[in-house]
């Protein structure tokens, strides 16, 4: 009893210990590297408290994608002006100390005081749990997103979609870094392109596959897309392209439109709007959220609207 | 017994990863830290590797494990690779740090 | 008693969050300050509810999962505005009233006292 409580009091205190090197840290940069081992640990939180569905989407999206995302940000403000990038310039005070703990105290007390009334599992998680033998999944979380849900994710995509065309619009034409960081010559580099993107695209096909009954699902084999995108731009093999292509705006539409099929075929049939369809329709629309996950993040780590490739 | 070698395992592990770590943070420059992360780490997490497959014991998640381990391997030789060009290229002496 | 480590650290680094939000003047700074905020209260929705068989409640599961995917589509944009801010108005600060000492500038003179204010 009292050793899984000190594994979880170590795992907090690291936590914590990460989080206060990046809200606190002096270099901006120390900051980012810093934000991706916390992103880890957070990975490691949610494995040790049984949530592995979230285990996965963290480390690649919440840790991998945004780091990633942060650094080349970062390397783009060097472009433009080294000195004024990491200037720091802090507004230290008191009363920004107070506030801090006074944030701290408030979610404190909420979380305490919903732990000790909190005893009765919630009613639409029994409601799931209890249906979910009728929808054919194996995997609960699946099925909120999917099928109990559909709505908030269909939402979700649109969110994904709109900050691709908000940051595509914000992209200048002048003057752009491109992130890459070694040629295709190396032989290093091209056996790890050629071993990872095979296994990149197994392993996403798997996740993808397996998330109807296990963990896994449309985003984590999106965002292992997205890992292998960000190799083949950090490597060369692909590279950013200014005027969009037709197939690749296809990609990034088709996560929304395909839950769009899934909310307005049922309604087609005489159905409720969004009504279950079946395994299949389920893989179709996971199928395409993928793509688009994918290519949305891939395009938001190159900065532009499209991809051409790169010469091997 | 499975259960104690297990066990040996995972400490010389955990002990193999603090002191890649250490050397990481103590050592004077990249290229001694390229050293230590990658061939500290790299067995510290073969170590901790055999002792997760020791006590689980089914085939699948050895193979995993292994697979686990490869991929973690080429990721560090690549990065170190690429770590010591640049610094290289950037004319990073031995004894400057850095 | 572990879930209530957990809500305590859940609580700790959101304040660091929040310190980090308010002390910070560049941009990118307050983005990984918002994300800790974000995380911590991620854990807390998985944290708090009581478990079902064992598992966590797997509606909160969901709805983190797409908080996730909407915290890094934020912080993707919000990056993008924060590029072209800096190609603007060079220096990646949101604060009118910032002492530009401390970002590196020189001292503002009498002269141009307003001129510190027409960074929109």
């Amino acid at each position: 009893m009292s050793a899984p409580l000190a594994v979880d009091v170590l795992l907090g205190l690291i936590l914590v210990g990460l989080a206060a090197q990046v809200a606190i840290g002096e270099h901006l940069f120390r900051a980012i590297v810093f934000y991706v081992a916390f992103g880890l640990s957070m990975s490691v939180i949610w494995a040790r408290l049984g949530a592995p569905d979230l285990a996965l989407a963290d480390a690649a999206i919440g840790a991998g994608l945004t780091g990633a995302l942060m650094m080349v940000a970062f390397r783009r403000l060097v472009e433009i002006d080294p000195k004024q990038a990491q200037a720091q310039g802090t507004r230290s005070s008191a009363l920004a100390v107070l506030i801090g703990v006074l944030a701290a105290g408030m979610v404190a007390t909420i979380g305490l005081t919903a732990l000790t009334l909190e005893q009765q599992p919630g009613r639409a998680g029994l409601q799931v749990m209890e249906t979910l033998g009728d929808t054919g999944l194996g995997n609960p979380i699946t099925g909120v997103l999917l099928v109990f849900r559909g709505f908030d994710t269909l939402i979700e995509m649109t969110v994904l979609l709109t900050a691709f065309v908000g940051s595509r619009v914000m992209t200048t034409r002048s003057r752009f870094y491109v992130a890459t960081i070694a040629g295709f010559q190396l032989p290093l580099v091209r056996t790890l392109v050629a071993v990872i993107l095979p296994l990149a695209a197994l392993i996403a096909m798997h996740l993808l596959w397996i998330g109807s009954d296990q963990p896994g699902g449309a985003f984590q084999a999106g965002s292992v897309l997205a890992g292998a995108g960000v190799l083949l731009l950090l490597t060369g093999t692909l590279l950013p392209a200014s005027k969009s292509r037709a197939l690749v705006r296809l990609a990034l539409v088709a996560g929304v439109a395909s839950l769009c099929v899934l909310v307005l075929a049922p309604m087609l049939r005489g159905q409720v709007a969004m009504a279950y369809l079946g395994r299949g329709s389920l893989l179709f629309a996971e199928a395409l959220m993928m793509v688009s996950i994918a290519t949305s993040l891939t395009l938001l780590f190159a900065g532009r609207p499209s991809l051409k490739v790169g010469r091997p | 017994m499975t259960d104690l070698l297990a066990l040996v395992f995972l400490l010389s592990g955990c002990f193999f990863i603090f002191a890649g770590t250490v050397g990481m943070i103590r050592l004077p420059d990249v290229y001694c830290r390229l050293h230590a992360m990658t061939k500290a780490d790299n067995l510290g997490l073969l170590l901790i590797c055999l002792s997760l497959l020791l006590l689980d014991g089914r085939v699948r998640i050895a193979l995993l494990l292994l697979l686990i381990w490869l991929l973690a391997l080429l990721a560090s030789t690549v990065s170190a690779h690429l770590i010591a060009r640049h610094s290289r290229a950037r004319q990073v002496n031995e004894r400057d740090g850095g | 008693m572990t879930s209530a480590v957990f809500v305590l650290v859940a609580a700790a680094i959101f304040g660091l969050g929040v310190h980090g939000l308010l002390v910070s003047a560049h941009i990118m700074r307050k983005l990984l300050a918002l994300n800790l905020m974000l995380s911590a209260l991620f854990l807390l929705l998985i944290v708090v509810p009581a478990t079902i068989d064992g598992r966590p409640d797997p509606v909160p599961q969901a709805l983190v999962l797409t908080g996730i995917v909407i915290a890094v589509s934020t912080t993707a944009f919000a990056l993008a505005l924060m590029v072209r801010l800096f190609r603007k108005q060079g220096h990646a600060s949101i604060h009118p009233d910032i002492d530009p000492r401390l970002l590196g500038r020189k001292a503002p003179s009498k002269a141009n006292k307003t001129a510190q204010g027409d960074d929109r």
